[in-house]
């Protein structure tokens, strides 16, 4: 496990490598990245789908343009509803939060515990490159 | 060849034609064109979809903990990643051994 203390001062204990984290827990890490990848819930995540989409059209790709326009309405859903993939990836890996433990990992309590925290997504990022290296089983 | 290599062959195709507006070059481009796209195929998050990806992960992980616990492990679910893991791979091995 690892120990960071982020500006707010809370102190938050993280699950670092695969020996520490459950199996269960990261199956749900992989399904909010998994979706981060394919959806994305920001406006660049919006413009990508734009992009692929104007290339799947370009090659008359008819049916991967129709799931791309899905993802792209999807992307447009979570930002308007202030879900972010990333973060909840991230909440899948805080242990604890000032030595009280994370139990509940729904969406809904996971995005509540986010908000409470005040973390910008600088932070999410680089708590997850840091798991990340830590998290491969080769 | 690999990813980098076909986007330099590509950069290049596009170059080579800006240069010398040989249509030659234009095939060279769609055919990287499609290479990209293909693998840049969207994954499917409808939830109408049999092929939805999130349904399949989801599937996936039932599966290997069914194929664990069939195997006389007990809460797969509970187990740490890298257990999880290790004990596919022996019962994989296992498995082709047989």
């Amino acid at each position: 496990m690892i120990t960071k203390t982020i500006k707010s001062g809370e102190t938050l204990i993280f699950y670092s490598s695969i020996k520490e984290m459950p199996i269960k827990l990261y199956n749900l890490t992989q399904r909010y990245l998994l979706q981060d990848m394919g959806i994305g819930s920001d406006m660049p995540a919006i413009d990508d789908h734009f992009k692929a989409l104007d290339g799947f059209l370009s090659a008359n790709k008819i049916q991967e343009a129709i799931s791309e326009r899905e993802n792209q309405r999807f992307a447009f859903y979570t930002m308007l509803q202030e879900v972010n993939y990333k973060s909840l990836a991230f909440g899948c890996h805080v242990f604890s939060i000032n030595g009280r433990l994370i139990e509940d990992r729904s969406e809904e309590s996971l995005s509540e515990m986010l908000s409470g925290l005040g973390i910008t997504i600088e932070d999410v990022d680089e708590v997850l490159l840091d798991l990340k290296k830590n998290f491969n089983m080769n | 060849m690999n990813y980098l290599e076909k986007l330099k062959k590509y950069l290049k195709a596009q170059i080579n034609f800006e240069l010398t507006q040989d249509p030659a070059y234009i095939a060279e481009i769609i055919k990287c064109r499609d290479y990209f796209l293909e693998s840049s195929k969207p994954k499917s998050f409808n939830p109408f979809d049999k092929n939805n990806d999130l349904i399949r992960l989801e599937q996936e992980f039932e599966s290997m903990c069914a194929a664990l616990e069939e195997n006389g492990v007990k809460d797969a679910r509970e187990m740490m990643v890298y257990e999880f893991y290790s004990r596919v791979a022996y019962f994989e091995k296992k498995a082709k051994n047989q």
